[in-house]
């Protein structure tokens, strides 16, 4: 029904291994994109922006764009998806 | 080794377990050598080349541990052929340049401080070998000559 695809949520888990806090948990609706993901990951993470210092997520083995979807990161017919938030830091 | 050391170690260990094991790898520890471990590494785009990392750390978690790539589980660090063609990676030299390597800091005081510092805070132990998997999955060149 229209008004179930409506309400549909996908489960997000993002994991980030130099973080204090325990994982970044949050159902959200498939449009949202994976740089909003990103965004909300780091401030709970505290992950902040730095020279020479870059962001990004990964997920299923490969770097995700922050244009894409949850949905489509996820698959078809998938509610969940996880990622991994990765620092990536330019050498010297 | 200090009793800090070896309590997190043994915290973190079950995690980097996991995620090698999710990645084709697998962590061995050194019976002669309790903070040195042995990790088997393959990059994603290249499954059928196998990679050994030897990690030593000396007080966990608060420095970075010494990074360095084997001819084997227990081989000889000081085979160029045992080392990926990665940015920051030098065979020639048998370090890793980069801000997550003991020998990095070394050759970079400067990195003590500001965004490249080490962090010694949740898992470092997952994040080395989750940057050196990245490093083989996304940024391989192949091997080294």
């Amino acid at each position: 029904m229209a008004g179930d695809e409506k309400d549909k949520t996908i489960r997000v888990t993002v994991t980030f291994p130099l973080g204090k806090e325990g994982p970044f948990k949050k159902e959200l609706p498939p449009t949202t994109t994976v740089a909003t993901v990103l965004d909300a990951a780091m401030v709970h993470f505290e992950a902040r922006p730095a020279p020479n210092t870059t962001y990004y997520l990964t997920a299923k083995g490969e770097r995700q764009e922050g244009t894409k979807t949850i949905a489509e990161v996820a698959g078809e017919d998938e509610d969940e998806v996880s990622f991994r938030l990765v620092k990536e830091i330019t050498q010297g | 080794m200090d009793l800090e050391t070896t309590l997190a170690l043994e915290e973190h260990e079950p995690a980097v377990v996991a995620f090698l094991g999710g990645n084709g790898g697998l962590l061995e520890r050194d019976v002669n050598n309790r903070s040195r471990y042995w990790l088997t590494m393959r990059p994603r785009t290249a499954p059928e080349e196998r990679y050994y990392v030897c990690l030593a750390w000396t007080t966990y978690p608060h420095h970075a541990p010494s990074v360095k790539f084997a001819e084997g589980v227990g081989g000889s660090l000081a085979v160029t052929k045992a080392w990926p063609v990665i940015t920051g990676y030098r065979p020639g030299n048998f370090d890793i340049c980069k801000p997550f390597t003991a020998e990095g800091f070394l050759a970079h005081p400067e990195w003590q401080t500001g965004p490249e510092a080490w962090k010694a805070t949740g898992n470092p132990f997952l994040w080395v070998a989750q940057v050196l998997q990245d490093d083989l999955d996304l940024r391989y060149g192949g091997r080294s000559a």
